[in-house]
């Protein structure tokens, strides 16, 4: 009896936590006023600005942001179909759009957002089990230029380092972080990131979720 | 005590279902994240083909909450099929994306006029 009670208590204690986890002072609405007030529908992904020294990873990160997007509710244009127009237009170098006009955009896609990512870290430490990304999300209203959103992350993953640190044990979490590959912890990135977005046309929550809480503008993690 | 027994089945529900409420997606994406980077970091008829197989399976199987095929969906499947000189097929998908999706249209609506040329 004793004991269920103690359970009983838990429980209550546990849903008291998971209600209110999300009951902060920042909102969507207060972080993100325009984006509710300007109503986007569709968005385009620029093509990555890279800062590391890896040329490929602007190739390899670019279509990950795709399904998150549409997840939320927006009309992504195809990462394919896109990426093929920059390189034909000579816009594949988003440094030259990022601060500039992007009424092309608009005219051209007819696309109400840009996304601009800026990839600042992307580095695998095999012999220290860890991977780490870190990357700026900016987004821009193609119609007024006007920056909507702007959050970055830095994402840490690293194996669980065993207590017992044997050679066997320090081999197998050396084997699972090299197997382990880069666009995982970036596509991470991208959710947690990108969850604070307000919700599009396509979105459960459109023009519902003024009220849900937002995190800090930089978000820094590491998880095991 | 059964009572007891009762509420904390009760809150062990609603538990989870307050942690699953927003965890279904608006589509089914299959393994498409996958097929797509895996062709971008490697361009086979291999690497092809399995991402061929991914827009079947998301154009045919739809669970998600809408039960619509995602934004950019068709339009990306009739890039790969023209690329592969499929350009009949690839101009139907191409429809089926702005009928979908009407704000594709100035985008999708001027390819499908320069393909029918």
């Amino acid at each position: 009896m004793r004991n269920l009670k103690l359970l009983l208590s838990l429980c209550v204690i546990c849903l008291f936590f998971v209600s209110c986890a999300n009951k902060k002072s920042l909102t969507r609405v207060s972080q993100y006023p325009n984006m509710y007030k300007e109503k986007p529908v569709s968005i385009v992904i620029m093509p990555p600005i890279n800062k590391t020294n890896f040329v490929e990873v602007k190739e390899y990160f670019y279509a990950s942001m795709y399904k998150v997007l549409a997840e939320k509710g927006y009309y992504v244009f195809s990462p394919y179909l896109a990426m093929d127009l920059f390189k034909s237009e000579s816009a594949y170098d988003s440094e030259l759009f990022i601060k500039g006009s992007l009424k092309p955009f608009r005219n051209i896609i007819g696309a109400d957002l840009a996304l601009f990512t800026i990839i600042n870290k992307w580095e695998k430490q095999t012999l220290l089990n860890k991977i780490t990304v870190n990357i700026e999300y900016i987004i821009r209203s193609t119609r007024t230029g006007e920056i909507l959103f702007n959050r970055k992350g830095e994402l840490t993953i690293s194996a669980k380092s065993s207590s017992g640190a044997s050679i066997l044990d320090m081999a197998v979490n050396i084997l699972t972080t090299a197997l382990t590959d880069k666009i995982i912890v970036a596509r991470k990135c991208n959710n947690i990131v990108l969850q604070d977005l307000p919700e599009g046309k396509y979105g459960l929550n459109y023009e519902k979720d003024q009220n849900v809480s937002v995190g800090n503008k930089e978000i820094n993690l590491k998880l095991n | 005590m059964k009572k007891l027994k009762l509420i904390i089945v009760i809150c062990l529900i609603s538990m989870g279902c307050i942690s699953c409420m927003s965890s279904k997606s608006l589509y089914t994406w299959h393994n498409y994240e996958d097929a797509s980077y895996v062709y971008t970091k490697k361009q086979t008829d291999k690497t092809l083909d399995k991402l061929i197989k991914e827009y079947k399976y998301i154009i045919s199987h739809q669970k998600g909450i809408r039960k619509a095929v995602p934004p950019g969906i068709y339009a990306e499947y009739a890039y790969l099929l023209i690329k592969m000189n499929n350009k009949k097929e690839g101009i139907v998908m191409l429809k089926k994306e702005v009928e979908l999706y009407p704000e594709s249209k100035m985008f999708v609506g001027r390819i499908i006029k320069q393909l029918e040329k």
